[in-house]
C-alpha cells in the first residue's frame, strides 16, 4: 500500500467515524387536547419541565406543549390555571408565563415576570401572580396579558384562594395575607400555625390551611406537628386541628361531594378529615410511593395523586375513588406536582 | 473570518519548507500506550500526549476515550471512567489523592495542564494501590523537574475571548534546581448557540460563563548524595468563573464561583542500598469553594489534608520484590452544612508482593491494603494480579480486586440529608487485558466486570421537600476497552501516526434497596456506552498536520432511561497544523487548531449548549541557556 492510499484510507475512516446525525427539528402536530393535563415541574436548573396530557380514552400520553408548539417548555413548570380560553402556565425558573389556548394549546402569548409561582384569577380581566423571590403580588391585565401593577406585601408569596373577593396568598412566613382584588390593597394578615404550605376553599365561605409543622433538617425528626386551620369569612381562625405528625410539606384537596378534607404529609399515607377535626386514614399508598400532590375531580369523584418518586424519573400519576381503590395509573413527566382537567 | 484565513494561510505557507531535523518536539512522545509503570497489573496504562494547552479536561476530553461530563466549557468538569460515577476515579498528583474529602470528586477544568509533566490514565486501577475512592480506575499526574537551564512558555488566544499565557524558568544553583511557573488563564466564552426554547431557534450567546484562572508553581529538588535526595513542589490556583445556566433558565441568581488550591509536598528518596530504597512524602492540600448566588446567603467551603506516606521497596531476591507503605491522611472541611467543621483521621498499611521468573516470563503480584478510617476499619481491598509475556509482541495480564470508597463529608454530615448510618461503597472487579506489540503497532485489548454495592445517592426522604444521602442500589458495570497506536514511516522526513482509544460500557443498576425497583436493569444516566477517539497525524520535517475525532454516544439524562430524555450521538473533528521552529538554543512551536470543524451542534449535558465551529492558536517557546 502506497502512502498516498493509507493517507486516503484513514481521512476516510476518520470522517466516516466523525458523520453524525443532524438534529432532529420537531414538529408541531395537531391534536385534540382534551383530557388530563399534568404538570411537570422538571428538575430544578434542567429546564426539563412539561405540560403532559393524559388521553383517558386512548390511554396515551404526550408532551402537549411541545407538541403544539414545537419548542420545550422551560425551567420548573409550577402550576397551570385555566382563565376564559386560554392556560397559562407559570414557568418559576424561566421567569414566565407561557400563554396558551384552551382549544389547541397553541402559545397566544409569553409574559415575562420574575419567579412566578401561581396565577389565580381575581376578578373580570385581572388576575394575580404570586412571587418567590419578590416580596410582591403581581397584578397581570388579561385583556392585554401583560403586568399592570405590582403589590408589594412584604413576604415572598406561593398559593392563593379567593373568597368574597379577597384574595388569600400564603407566604414563607407563617403568614396569609388578605388583599381586596377590587382595589388590590392589603386588608389584613392572619398568623397560622407553622409550615403553612397549602390553601383550599371549603364552599364559599370558609378556607382550609395546611400547616405541616416544624421538621430538624438536621436529623428529620419532627419538632412540631402540624395543624390544618379553618379560616372564616371574616379572617379569623375559625378552628385548629392538631395533625399526628409534621413534614417538610404536604398537598391537601377539599372534596365537597363528602365534605371531607383529604391530605398527605408528603410520605405515602392519604389521611381525610371532616370539618370537625376527625381524621381517619384515605389510603396508603403501596411502598416507595410518595404523594407530591392531590387533586379532586367532581366529574369522576376520583382523587389523583401525583408521585414524584427519584425527581430524575418519569412521575406517577395514580387515580382512586373515593372508596380508596385505584381506578387508574399512568407515567407522567418529571417531577408531577399538579393535575387539571381539560374535558 | 478574513483574519482567521489570512492567519491559517501564514501558518500553512512554512510547511512548503520542510527541514531535515527529526527530533522535534512534535516527533516526540509516540508512545501513548505504557508499557510499564502500571500502578495495577490487570490495565493498560494510557500515556496522555505532552504539550497540551488548557486544562485537565481539555486534554481527556481530547486524547481519551473518558467520558468527560461539563456544562460548558471553563465550568466544573469530572471523568466518568467505566460507566462510574467521577466520586470513583482517583486523581492521583505526585502519588497524593486530589479528591476533595467534602464530595469525593475533583474539578478536572481547574488544573492547568501548564502545570504538569506528565499524565496517564489508568482504567481499573484500584483501592489497593490508590487508597479510598478508586473503584473504576485513576488519573495519574505527575511533575518531573528537568535539570536543565532554561526559560519556556506558551501563549495561546481563541475564538470567545481565550487568552493562556504561561511562562515558567529553571535555574541551577549549586545542588539545586529550582523551576517556577506561572499560568493566565481567561476565557470569557460567550459563544453564540441555537437557543431551542424560541421560536426559530435564534442564534444567541452564551452569558454569564467568564473563566479567570491565575497560578503559580515551584519546583526544588537536590540531590545531598547517592543515598539522598528531596523534592519540593508547590501549587496555588486562583480561579473565578461564573456559573451559566442551561437555556430556558433564568439568569436572575447570576450565580459565580472562587475557586482556591493550594498543594505541597515535599518528598525524601533514600536509597538504602542496591535493593532496597525508602521513599517519604509530606504533603498539604487545600481548597476553598466559595459561591455567590444574588438569591441566597453566599456559601463558603473550605476542606485541607495533611498526607504523610513513607513507602519502602525491596528487592526480597531474584525473583520476589516486596513494596510497603504506611500513610495517613488527616481531612478537615467547614462549609454551610458543618460549619463548625469536621475531621477525619484516615490511616493505611500497604503491602505489595511481585514474583518474576523469567522462564516463563511471568509477574504474580498479591497486595492489600487496610485503612482505618476515624478508628473504624475499612473493607479489606485484596488484589491479585498476573502478568504474562507470551512473546516479544504479546502481553497477557488479569487482575481481580476489591475497592471501596468512604462516604464523603457531605454525605455523612451535611445539615439536612448528611447521614451517619451509611456504609461504605464496596466495589470488586475482575479484568483481563492483551497487549500486542510491534516495531510500528501497539494494540491494547482489556475486558473488565464491576460490582458496586452500597452505592450513595441522595435520594428524596420523608416527603419531596427533602433529601437524604442514601446506600441506594448496586451498580454493575462491564464492557471493554481498546487503545491502538501505530506509526508508518513514509521516508527518513515523514510519517503518518494514528492512535485511537474506544469504550463500550454496560453500566446497569442491578438492584435497589429500596421498594421502587423500577430502575433495576436501566443504565446510569448521563453514562454512553460508546466513546471514543481517532486521531491521525502527518508529520514532515518540522511540521504536523492533525485531524482528530471524538465520539459520545447517545445517553440518558432520566434514571428510568425514558426516551424523552435520550441525547444524541455527537462525533466532533477538529483540524490543526503546527511548525517547529530552531534557532541555535532557541525552540519553538506554533499550532492553529479548528475545533469543531463540522460545526456540530450538540449537548453533554441536557439542555446545556456547548460551542460550534471555533479557533485556537498556540505559540510555544523554550530557550535552553545553558546545556545539561
Amino acid at each position: 500500500m502506497n502512502k498516498n492510499k493509507i493517507c486516503s484510507f484513514i481521512a476516510v475512516a476518520l470522517i466516516a467515524f466523525s458523520s453524525c446525525k443532524k438534529d432532529q427539528d420537531l414538529k408541531v402536530e395537531t391534536e385534540n387536547y382534551k383530557g388530563v393535563f399534568v404538570v411537570n415541574e422538571g428538575g430544578f436548573g434542567k429546564s426539563n419541565g412539561s405540560i403532559g396530557l393524559y388521553k383517558p380514552g386512548s390511554r396515551t400520553y404526550l408532551d402537549a406543549f411541545k407538541k403544539a408548539n414545537g419548542l420545550p417548555l422551560g425551567d420548573v413548570v409550577q402550576s397551570m390555571s385555566l382563565i376564559g380560553n386560554n392556560f397559562y402556565i407559570v414557568v418559576n425558573n424561566s421567569n414566565k408565563i407561557e400563554v396558551v389556548s384552551q382549544s389547541e394549546f397553541k402559545s397566544v402569548s409569553t409574559i415575562s415576570t420574575p419567579s412566578p409561582r401561581y396565577v389565580l384569577d381575581v376578578s373580570y380581566n385581572k388576575a394575580y401572580v404570586s412571587n418567590f423571590y419578590s416580596n410582591s403580588i403581581k397584578v397581570l391585565d388579561l385583556n392585554t396579558n401583560s403586568i399592570s401593577k405590582s403589590i408589594e406585601i412584604s413576604h415572598n408569596s406561593d398559593q392563593m384562594a379567593l373568597m368574597n373577593k379577597k384574595v388569600y396568598v400564603t407566604t414563607f412566613d407563617n403568614k396569609l395575607m388578605v388583599l381586596n382584588s377590587l382595589n388590590d390593597a392589603i386588608v389584613d394578615s392572619i398568623a397560622t400555625a407553622s409550615g403553612l404550605s397549602k390553601i383550599v376553599n371549603i364552599g364559599a365561605s370558609r378556607l382550609a390551611v395546611l400547616c405541616t409543622g416544624v421538621v430538624d433538617w438536621n436529623n428529620g425528626s419532627v419538632i412540631e406537628n402540624g395543624k390544618i386551620q379553618i379560616i372564616n369569612l371574616g379572617n379569623s381562625i375559625e378552628s385548629s386541628f392538631n395533625l399526628s405528625s409534621g413534614s417538610y410539606g404536604g398537598s391537601m384537596v377539599y372534596v365537597s361531594n363528602t365534605a371531607l378534607l383529604y391530605f398527605s404529609l408528603g410520605n405515602n399515607v392519604i389521611y381525610k378529615m371532616d370539618l370537625s377535626g376527625n381524621i381517619s386514614e384515605f389510603k396508603t399508598l403501596e411502598a416507595g410511593r410518595n404523594v407530591y400532590s392531590l387533586t379532586y375531580n367532581s366529574s369522576n369523584s376520583s382523587i389523583y395523586v401525583t408521585d414524584a418518586g427519584d425527581f430524575n424519573s418519569a412521575g406517577k400519576v395514580m387515580v382512586y375513588d373515593l372508596s380508596g381503590n385505584k381506578t387508574l395509573e399512568f407515567d407522567a413527566g418529571i417531577a408531577p406536582n399538579a393535575i387539571l382537567m381539560n374535558e | 473570518m478574513k483574519a482567521l484565513l489570512l492567519i491559517s494561510s501564514i501558518l500553512l505557507a512554512p510547511l512548503l519548507h520542510a527541514t531535515k531535523d527529526g527530533d522535534t518536539s512534535i516527533w516526540r512522545n509516540f508512545e501513548l500506550i505504557a508499557s510499564k509503570g502500571n500502578l495495577n497489573s490487570g490495565s493498560v496504562k494510557i500515556n496522555l500526549p505532552s504539550g497540551q494547552d488548557g486544562s485537565l479536561a481539555d486534554v481527556l476530553n481530547k486524547n481519551s476515550a473518558l467520558f468527560i461530563k461539563y456544562y460548558s466549557p471553563g465550568s466544573l468538569a469530572s471523568s466518568s471512567m467505566r460507566g462510574m460515577g467521577a466520586q470513583h476515579t482517583a486523581i492521583l498528583w505526585n502519588g497524593i489523592n486530589l479528591q476533595s474529602c467534602m464530595n469525593s470528586i475533583l474539578d478536572l477544568n481547574l488544573l492547568p495542564i501548564f502545570f504538569l509533566d506528565k499524565a496517564s490514565i489508568e482504567t481499573g486501577a484500584n483501592a489497593a494501590s490508590c487508597g479510598n475512592g478508586a473503584i473504576a480506575g485513576a488519573i495519574i499526574l505527575n511533575n518531573e523537574i528537568k535539570e536543565n537551564q532554561r526559560v519556556y512558555g506558551e501563549i495561546g488566544v481563541g475564538s470567545f475571548g481565550q487568552f493562556n499565557l504561561g511562562f515558567g524558568s529553571s535555574i541551577k544553583l549549586n545542588k539545586i534546581f529550582l523551576n517556577t511557573r506561572f499560568v493566565s488563564r481567561k476565557a470569557d466564552n460567550d459563544f453564540k448557540y441555537y437557543n431551542i426554547f424560541k421560536p426559530d431557534k435564534p442564534k444567541e450567546r452564551l452569558q454569564n460563563n467568564l473563566f479567570m484562572q491565575h497560578g503559580i508553581m515551584q519546583e526544588a529538588s537536590i540531590s545531598l548524595n547517592r543515598k539522598h535526595s528531596f523534592y519540593f513542589n508547590y501549587w496555588y490556583l486562583e480561579s473565578k468563573r461564573q456559573l451559566p445556566s442551561a437555556m430556558g433558565v433564568s439568569l436572575l441568581a447570576q450565580e459565580h464561583q472562587d475557586d482556591y488550591n493550594t498543594m505541597v509536598l515535599l518528598k525524601h528518596d533514600y536509597k538504602l542500598n542496591q535493593k532496597s530504597s525508602l521513599l517519604n512524602k509530606i504533603a498539604y492540600t487545600s481548597e476553598n469553594i466559595n459561591y455567590f448566588n444574588l438569591f441566597y446567603p453566599d456559601a463558603y467551603n473550605a476542606a485541607k489534608s495533611i498526607i504523610v506516606e513513607s513507602e519502602f521497596k525491596t528487592q526480597l531476591n531474584r525473583s520476589f520484590e516486596l513494596l510497603t507503605s504506611l500513610n495517613n491522611t488527616h481531612q478537615k472541611a467547614w462549609t454551610d452544612g458543618y460549619r463548625s467543621g469536621i475531621e477525619r483521621n484516615l490511616s493505611s498499611v500497604f503491602a505489595k508482593l511481585t514474583w518474576v521468573t523469567k522462564s516463563p516470563k511471568l509477574k504474580i503480584s498479591i497486595a492489600d491494603r487496610q485503612l482505618i478510617a476515624n478508628s473504624v476499619l475499612a473493607p479489606v481491598t485484596p488484589d491479585f494480579g498476573v502478568e504474562f509475556q507470551a512473546s516479544k509482541s504479546l502481553k497477557i495480564k488479569g487482575n481481580s480486586a476489591y475497592s471501596f470508597r468512604l462516604p464523603s463529608f457531605n454525605d455523612l454530615y451535611w445539615q439536612g440529608g448528611g447521614n451517619l448510618n451509611l456504609l461504605p461503597e464496596k466495589g470488586k472487579k475482575h479484568e483481563l487485558s492483551v497487549e500486542l506489540k510491534s516495531k510500528n503497532f501497539k494494540l491494547g485489548m482489556t475486558g473488565f466486570y464491576h460490582q458496586v454495592d452500597n452505592w450513595i445517592l441522595w435520594v428524596p426522604s420523608g416527603g419531596a421537600s427533602s433529601w437524604k444521602a442514601t446506600n441506594a442500589k448496586e451498580i454493575e458495570s462491564k464492557g471493554f476497552e481498546l487503545a491502538t497506536e501505530w506509526k508508518y514511516l513514509i521516508n527518513s522526513n515523514a510519517f503518518l501516526k494514528f492512535f485511537a482509544r474506544y469504550q463500550f460500557v454496560s453500566s446497569i443498576n442491578s438492584d435497589v434497596y429500596g421498594p421502587d425497583k423500577s430502575i433495576v436493569g436501566k443504565q446510569l444516566f448521563y453514562t454512553p456506552q460508546q466513546t471514543g477517539i481517532a486521531n491521525i497525524q502527518y508529520l514532515f520535517g518540522n511540521n504536523k498536520i492533525s485531524l482528530s475525532s471524538t465520539f459520545t454516544g447517545s445517553r440518558y439524562a432520566t434514571a428510568d432511561n425514558h426516551i424523552d430524555g435520550l441525547l444524541p450521538a455527537y462525533t466532533l473533528l477538529n483540524f490543526s497544523v503546527a511548525r517547529d521552529f530552531y534557532y541555535k538554543s532557541f525552540r519553538s512551536s506554533i499550532e492553529f487548531t479548528v475545533c469543531n470543524l463540522l460545526n456540530t451542534n450538540y449537548y453533554v449535558f441536557e439542555n446545556r449548549p456547548m460551542p460550534l465551529r471555533n479557533y485556537q492558536m498556540t505559540f510555544k517557546y523554550n530557550i535552553n541557556y545553558e546545556q545539561k
